[in-house]
């Protein structure tokens, strides 16, 4: 049994002028344990606020609907009381810029200290020293745990990030865009770490990102999203080798490789806005290969083999 | 061989921090940039890379070494003497969510640098630079503002106010790293253009892939040396120096069946108050020598073509 599975999740927000938008338009996966996942695509298409609401922290004017199922159990369904059982416990998540995110006047420590101690885990010099036992893990001395986030470098504080979200030995980690906004060397260094992570405590792990060659790297899987939807969903290797979706493709025909000597082309375009209905494939704009039926309505979701899906109409059938 | 625009001759730029410490930014780096040519500066954070293209654009002043811009000794020009220089050579910085005046109409943006330097014709020039920036037609964006813009197009504003002086050489300072993955490729391929077209580019990026793509010559920067340098291909292929060597191999790669071999360093770039002695990289070299903490190696050719390495082991 997959330790999360999500299925058909919707999430919308209510904006003034009874409007809505329509953020995450029935994305549906599941999550083995141990397995790292990659959930990639443009900025605005939906990634963060599908991991937001598996965490159930959506701000208050959004609503979603779907099922999220860990180890079994619908939290969704449960609410807000449910969710806040598993959240940290089972399910945690770093979030982007979460370096940044320490308080500058508190220890490192006593921040991962806090939620050892609201979770009822330890207290006092035992709380203490399972924070030196979480630093450790990550590559920080359990020494280092009363200094201060300004005499962390940028690394560090991702790895205090990431230590912390560890705090209650949950089974799912979230990761949103670990690594944006550090050097190559560091980033490097996080990538090993979370690697060695999920293979040691047997986590699963997803990561949202927009860096295609990063997910090739450390996943096994992916899905790409594009305007709400998931658009593909395979292995990186078929991703890559033999993508159902022009998404995909173009997408790793956008991103420049270091060795190969081929054009690198951008999409032309950009992302449709969401508060509007979409009618037909919400790609069809910017795809090199649509046709007719494209501007009729979604295309279905077809399987190439085992664990590959596609949504289109052209390149699935080919 | 193309004119020589920008050189930059033995660099040295420190601060002050506190009473007798001195930081130095850029520590004796040289390098050149013809017309019609693509160089890239690359490294990782706080290596001096902004600090020495801020210099040449007198927006910083150099301690010491010359700066020159087509045989003009530009190293300790005044802002009056700097403006016909400013003419010839434009920055474009790395957020253009940030560097665009919200209130500007795009045509404003884009006509301030003609009413600062008092160019008339300020409408044509105004349209010409814009479709010289792939906003075509122009009339769609002239009356906007940036907020209406995505990343891509307000990056192409910022390109054609650069233009519109009609420059000889542009300066990036990390160009595309704010930008979504997929429009990238459109403004690096802009600026390719813009060098066919016979401006001198000089690129500060710690993108090495990005670098590989479009620059003909890549410097690689560490604390405050150039370190490496050579035409992008041979750069790339052929690393000299183990901190190029490992920057290279740590780069991901799109196809997950190009298993890398990476080889991470550990700890982080060593702060430039504080440089080691000998070599620089010396602490965090995975080949380093004895002789490597004492002696500190200068730039030596390595392969053909211009290519140099300061290691000692090379």
């Amino acid at each position: 049994m997959s330790v999360l599975a999500v299925e058909d999740l919707h999430v919308w927000f209510e904006l003034p002028d009874d409007k809505e938008l329509h953020a995450v338009q029935g994305i549906s996966f599941g999550l083995e344990r141990g397995e790292r996942m990659g959930l990639v695509g443009e900025s605005g298409c939906g990634k963060t606020t599908a991991i937001l609401a598996m965490m159930g922290l959506l701000p208050p004017n959004a609503s979603a609907a779907g099922r999220i199922l860990l180890d079994g159990e619908d939290i969704l369904a449960g609410g807000d009381a449910t969710m806040r059982l598993h959240r940290w416990n089972d399910i945690a998540m770093v979030f982007q810029g979460a370096m940044n995110a320490f308080d500058p006047v508190k220890t490192i420590g006593s921040q991962i200290q806090e939620p050892i101690e609201t979770a009822g885990l330890a207290k006092g010099k035992a709380a203490r020293a399972r924070t030196a036992e979480l630093l450790e893990l990550v590559g920080i001395s359990g020494e280092r745990q009363d200094r201060f986030p300004h005499e962390f470098s940028g690394g560090m504080r991702q790895r205090a990030a990431i230590a912390m979200a560890l705090a209650c030995q949950p089974k799912v980690l979230l990761a949103d865009e670990p690594t944006t906004a550090l050097d190559v060397m560091v980033q490097a260094q996080i990538l090993e770490l979370l690697v060695r992570l999920t293979d040691e405590l047997g986590l699963a792990m997803i990561m949202v990102t927009h860096d295609l060659p990063l997910v090739s790297q450390i996943c096994q899987r992916a899905a790409v999203m594009y305007a709400g939807h998931i658009t593909e969903l395979g292995t990186t290797n078929e991703l890559y080798h033999h993508p159902l979706h022009p998404y995909t493709r173009m997408l790793f025909g956008a991103t420049p490789d270091l060795l190969a000597e081929r054009d690198v082309v951008s999409i032309p375009g950009s992302p449709p806005r969401l508060d509007e209905p979409i009618a037909g494939c919400p790609f069809r704009p910017r795809c090199d290969s649509a046709i007719d039926a494209c501007a009729l309505a979604y295309p279905p979701t077809r399987t190439a083999e085992p664990g590959h899906s596609g949504s289109c109409f052209v390149e699935v059938s080919a | 061989m193309s004119e020589t625009l920008l050189t930059i001759q033995d660099l040295v730029v420190q601060y002050r921090q506190g009473r007798k410490k001195v930081v130095k930014a850029v520590d004796g780096v040289s390098l050149t940039v013809a017309a019609g040519e693509f160089v890239a500066l690359v490294g990782e954070s706080g290596c001096g890379k902004t600090t020495t293209a801020q210099t040449a654009m007198r927006m910083v002043p150099a301690t010491s070494g010359t700066i020159t811009y087509r045989d003009r000794d530009i190293t300790n020009a005044t802002q009056r003497e700097m403006r016909p220089i400013r003419r010839e050579l434009q920055i474009i910085f790395q957020d253009p969510y940030e560097s665009l005046d919200p209130r500007f109409r795009v045509k404003d943006i884009v006509a301030e640098p003609l009413e600062i330097h008092g160019l008339d014709n300020r409408d044509e020039r105004v349209r010409a630079a814009m479709e010289r920036a792939g906003l075509t037609p122009a009339d769609l964006y002239l009356e906007r503002y940036p907020h209406e813009l995505s990343g891509g197009q307000r990056q192409r504003v910022s390109i054609a106010a650069a233009l519109a002086l009609e420059p000889t050489m542009l300066l990036a300072d990390e160009p595309v790293s704010m930008l979504d993955v997929s429009v990238r490729a459109g403004i690096l391929g802009l600026l390719d253009e813009l060098r066919s077209s016979g401006l001198g580019i000089l690129m500060i990026t710690h993108d090495l892939s990005t670098a590989a793509h479009y620059a003909d010559r890549i410097c690689v920067m560490y604390l405050g040396r150039i370190v490496e340098e050579g035409p992008a291909h041979e750069v790339i292929r052929n690393p000299q120096h183990p901190y190029t060597k490992a920057l290279v191999s740590v780069v991901p790669q799109p196809d997950p069946e190009q298993s890398m071999q990476p080889e991470i360093l550990q700890g982080e770039t060593p702060n430039p108050a504080d440089v080691p002695t000998g070599c620089r990289f010396h602490p965090r070299c995975p080949v380093a020598t004895a002789a490597c903490s004492s002696e500190d190696p200068q730039l030596r050719p390595a392969g053909g073509d211009g290519h140099r390495a300061a290691c000692i082991l090379v």
